[in-house]
């Protein structure tokens, strides 16, 4: 592996990623001190932006790092990543225009501005922005532990160790703070457009590189026996699981904070329509992406990579989580994998600080606010701007803190699924239905809330690692699914027969 | 703001155009198996791959479909 080849590359690659993150500001340029212009570039975005910033959310590290890593640890069921995508699309264009145009209409900024407006409740404004900003802390997480992954690959065969990982972390965590700071959703959008294109590169690339690289495809897969379940396809005990892995995850994508911001920066709701129906072709790289975590095993030097219990600095044991860079390491000459290591890695930082940016309003607008009104919109946003580095750095402790047992780091993602899906009644199924009421929304908000960290708790301990899925007779099932069936069952049972209370007209 | 009433025959176009996609790509038992492999992928993993590249006709066709009716809305007095 030509070490300084590859660091040469990545190093030139990041030099234009950050310069892209601080001209951003003047892009399109308007009054960064105000709300709207930080956090949702204005609102001015167009079809392809819009595609580009929304892809950016659905493609980061779950995608490149924590997918092909579960894939190549237990096989098929990991798979539940395709229907996922493509059925949150579907939801996506039924909820999400419509979100849209009311809150364009009545001036919301974010979703927790909606449900307070909808059902004229202070209280559910506060809960849902505190839902929001929790659901996002392990999904930053995530994104940290696939940069890592980049950087122990990088590292690896020189003799810096493990705190030198570390203190890159710090530095590109430093860096991004300050551009988003300076730049809010315009940094990100311009570098989410920088990311894409090397992403593509990176998709296309590893995939050429390993199909050439590995000969007949057909007598590797007759030899392989995927790790753990012995079948190439889904073992029938797991259909569940698939089935309800897939579901969960697709009506909770689009209530993350992150994703509702990418909704409201759309300029027209006709752009952001066809933009999301074009998002599919997104999740053919992901399914690409995933199926390397089976191929791999017929590339012999990335699966020695995958396999090395040292790669990481010592005690830090990778595994899985190395599936895409090592393929990229191996399969693709210096210069290209120095390319593909950068897309990775920004392919972690972009959704980072998108998903900080939206926590960041939540805090200030549906919280600090609701507290302390009289704050100026300018403090406003200077209050966002500093939030948005500390919720980085909050993630990027949470990391260093759980140490180094990521390889199922795809369980971080569905632990933000369990908790940000609660909000499908208050927040989606009130777009088109007067039947809730506030109090039951409360009230089935925090049933189902309770019920899922009860199980996840229960599950996570007595298998002694993160587990989102809880075991039922028919097998086992996502927790998401099952707290979120609490949860609409006390809205529904203690919405009925009260005098309706609508507040937004629905049209 | 004006509304436009949604008829049935567009309510079950779109249940075809949204809901169907995704109910094939539910039903495990249709592809859950080995065979045929395509480059020697197992069914499994092709099948629900380019079930998802092709949704986007589908979800173009509905966005194409409800585009022209928020024009319309916009356009009312």
């Amino acid at each position: 592996m030509d070490t300084s080849t590859i660091v040469g590359v990545f190093l030139a690659l990041f030099a234009v990623f950050v310069f892209l993150g601080f001209y951003a500001a003047r892009w399109r340029k308007g009054d960064l001190n105000q709300v709207q212009e930080w956090s949702l570039a204005g609102r001015r975005l167009g079809t392809w932006l819009a595609f580009f910033l929304v892809g950016a959310d659905l493609y980061t590290a779950y995608t490149f790092v924590a997918i092909p890593s579960a894939v190549h640890g237990s096989g098929a069921l990991f798979f539940y990543a395709v229907p996922y995508v493509l059925s949150t699309f579907a939801i996506a264009l039924v909820f999400g225009p419509k979100l849209w145009r009311i809150t364009r209409e009545k001036g919301y900024i974010t979703g927790s501005d909606y449900v307070k407006g909808r059902f004229d409740s202070r209280g559910l404004g506060v809960l849902t922005a505190i839902i929001g900003i929790i659901s996002l802390l392990p999904y930053i997480a995530l994104q940290i532990v696939g940069m890592q992954a980049v950087l122990a690959i990088m590292l690896s065969s020189t003799n810096l160790g493990a705190s030198v990982q570390d203190l890159s972390l710090v530095i590109a965590f430093l860096v991004l703070a300050a551009f988003t700071y300076t730049s809010g959703l315009r940094g990100a959008t311009l570098t989410a457009v920088f990311k894409d294109i090397l992403i593509w590169v990176t998709v296309v690339a590893i995939l050429v590189g390993v199909l050439t690289s590995v000969g007949n495809l057909g007598t590797q897969f007759s030899t392989l026996k995927p790790l753990g379940t012995g079948t190439l396809t889904l073992k029938p005990a797991d259909s569940w699981n698939y089935l309800t892995y897939a579901i969960g995850s697709a009506f909770a994508l689009y209530l993350y904070p992150h994703a509702i911001n990418g909704i409201l920066s759309a300029e027209d709701e006709r752009k952001l329509r066809l933009s999301t129906s074009l998002l599919p072709l997104y999740g053919v790289g992901l399914a690409l992406l995933a199926l390397m975590g089976l191929l791999v095993n017929f590339v012999p030097s990335a699966l020695a990579i995958v396999t090395s219990k040292t790669i990481g600095g010592g005690a830090n044991y990778l595994g899985g989580l190395l599936t895409v860079p090592a393929l990229a390491v191996t399969v693709l000459p210096p210069w290209l994998a120095g390319v593909a290591l950068l897309g990775i890695f920004v392919g972690g930082l972009v959704p980072a600080a998108i998903m900080a940016i939206a926590q960041a309003n939540l805090l200030t607008r549906n919280i600090v606010k609701e507290f302390k009104p009289g704050i100026s919109e300018r403090t406003e946003v200077r209050i966002s701007k500093w939030a948005s580095a500390v919720f980085k750095f909050l993630a990027l402790g949470f990391v260093f803190l759980l140490g180094n047992n990521f390889t199922y780091a795809v369980q971080l993602q569905l632990l933000g699924g369990v908790l940000i899906i609660q909000l499908l009644p208050s927040l989606f199924l009130s777009l088109y239905t007067n039947f809730f009421k506030k109090w039951a929304l409360g009230v089935g908000l925090v049933a189902g809330i309770s019920t899922g960290l009860i199980l996840e708790i229960f599950e996570s301990v007595s298998t002694g690692a993160l587990q989102t899925f809880y075991v039922t007779p028919i097998g086992g099932l996502f927790v998401a699914v099952i707290a979120v069936g609490v949860n609409l069952l006390f809205s529904v049972v203690l919405s009925l027969g009260r005098k309706q209370t609508a507040v937004l007209p629905i049209s | 703001m004006a509304s436009l009433r949604i008829s049935s025959g567009r309510l079950f176009a779109y249940f075809v155009l949204l809901v169907v996609p995704s109910l094939i790509a539910l039903s495990l038992p249709l592809y859950n198996v080995v065979d045929p492999t395509l480059g020697g992928i197992p069914f499994f993993y092709w099948f629900q791959t380019v079930l998802l590249g092709s949704t986007v006709i589908p979800y173009a066709i509905f966005s194409w479909a409800e585009n022209k009716r928020t024009s319309k809305r916009e356009g009312m007095p």
